[in-house]
């Protein structure tokens, strides 16, 4: 009996440590504490801001099509959901690439309501 | 007696045999060792460039500044870049003529790497080559497949 539970708390502790892309809006629209819009993310995308990069510029301005680096060439799968079931399911791999590539094209973190806004436009991509 | 090579005999040598050769020249394709978390990590914008191409020395002072990595970001948590430092400072070259001669530790400007690849930096020298560290551009076959990470 003991074991069962043993079992089923780890069960549900793997169960809950997954993501599903929505989980990133939810998360992110909490932080902002306002909705999310689609439209801003698909314009804060593909807009550069001072830097030499947008995001467009690896990860293309249809994400739902693979990407290239743009300083090494190497190929980068879609970012899209509906492109990619890899993308938005692990929160450290989300964090880590959120603060890798909002620093190079703005020098700077993102803000809880543009990576809000970024997640509604990517998985409003079909 | 005398067993001369067949024609297909011959073809097999130059088609196989002398890849192979090659390749075990060039072990640096193939780690000795291998470590997922480096292959994960440093596959994710480039090739996972093997450790035996550069010295101890640069692979640690890359592991040190990875915040600012040849113009890009590519920090990581303690755990994990203690965890791949000590691989890449174990897997090194044991030679320190294979330092770069640049003010950040590149492969691509050691000596060896110049001396043997002057048709690629032609390329590059005419834009035909995005970047010289794009070794998958050239080099293909089953080792460097496993370190592109995809
Ligand atoms: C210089 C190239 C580059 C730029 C610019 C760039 N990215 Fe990325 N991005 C990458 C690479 C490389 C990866 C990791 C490789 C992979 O996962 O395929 C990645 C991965 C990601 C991931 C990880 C998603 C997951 O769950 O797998 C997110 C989120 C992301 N990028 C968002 C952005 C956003 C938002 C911007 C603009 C602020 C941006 N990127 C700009 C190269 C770039
Ligand atoms: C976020 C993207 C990114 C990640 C992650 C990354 N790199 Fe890089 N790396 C680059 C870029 C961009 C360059 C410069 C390429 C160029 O100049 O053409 C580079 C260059 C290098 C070079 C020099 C290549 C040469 O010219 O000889 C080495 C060595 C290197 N990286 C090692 C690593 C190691 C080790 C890791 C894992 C800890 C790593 N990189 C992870 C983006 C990345
Ligand atoms: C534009 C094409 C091109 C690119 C890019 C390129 N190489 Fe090469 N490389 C070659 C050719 C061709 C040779 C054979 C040269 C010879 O044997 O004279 C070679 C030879 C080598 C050798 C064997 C040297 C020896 O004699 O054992 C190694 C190791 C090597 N390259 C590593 C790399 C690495 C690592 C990169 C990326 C950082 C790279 N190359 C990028 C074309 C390229």
């Amino acid at each position: 009996m003991r074991y069962l539970l043993i079992v089923a708390a780890v069960l549900f502790a793997a169960g809950a440590r997954a993501e599903v892309p929505r989980d990133f809006l939810s998360r992110f629209e909490k932080e902002a504490g306002v909705a999310a819009s689609a439209e801003r993310g698909a314009r804060f995308f593909s807009t550069r801001q001072g830097g030499e990069w947008s995001c467009a510029s690896c990860h293309t301005e249809k994400p739902t099509q693979a990407g290239r680096h743009a300083k090494t060439e190497k190929a980068i799968t879609p970012l899209a959901p509906a492109a990619n079931a890899e993308r938005f399911t692990d929160a450290a791999k989300v964090d880590k690439w959120f603060r890798r590539n909002c620093n190079d094209t703005l020098n700077r973190l993102c803000s809880a309501q543009e990576k809000a806004d970024v997640m509604a436009w990517l998985l409003s991509l079909k | 007696m005398i067993n001369l090579p067949s024609a297909a005999q011959l073809v097999f040598v130059l088609l196989i045999a002398v890849p192979f050769s090659a390749a075990a020249r060039d072990d640096a394709w193939q780690p000795r060792e291998d470590n997922a978390a480096w292959r994960a990590e440093c596959s994710a914008c480039h090739i996972a460039f093997p450790p035996a191409l550069l010295p101890a020395d640069d692979w640690l002072d890359i592991m040190s500044r990875l915040d600012k990595h040849y113009g890009v970001d590519a920090s990581l948590e303690t755990t994990l870049r203690q965890q791949i430092g000590a691989f890449l400072e174990r897997n090194a070259a044991a030679n320190r003529s294979l330092t770069s001669r640049d003010d950040v530790p590149r492969i691509t400007s050691a000596d060896w790497f110049v001396r043997k690849h002057q048709g690629a930096i032609r390329l590059w020298r005419k834009g035909k080559l995005k970047s010289l560290a794009d070794c998958a551009a050239c080099h293909k076959g089953p080792d460097i497949e496993r370190m592109t990470g995809n």
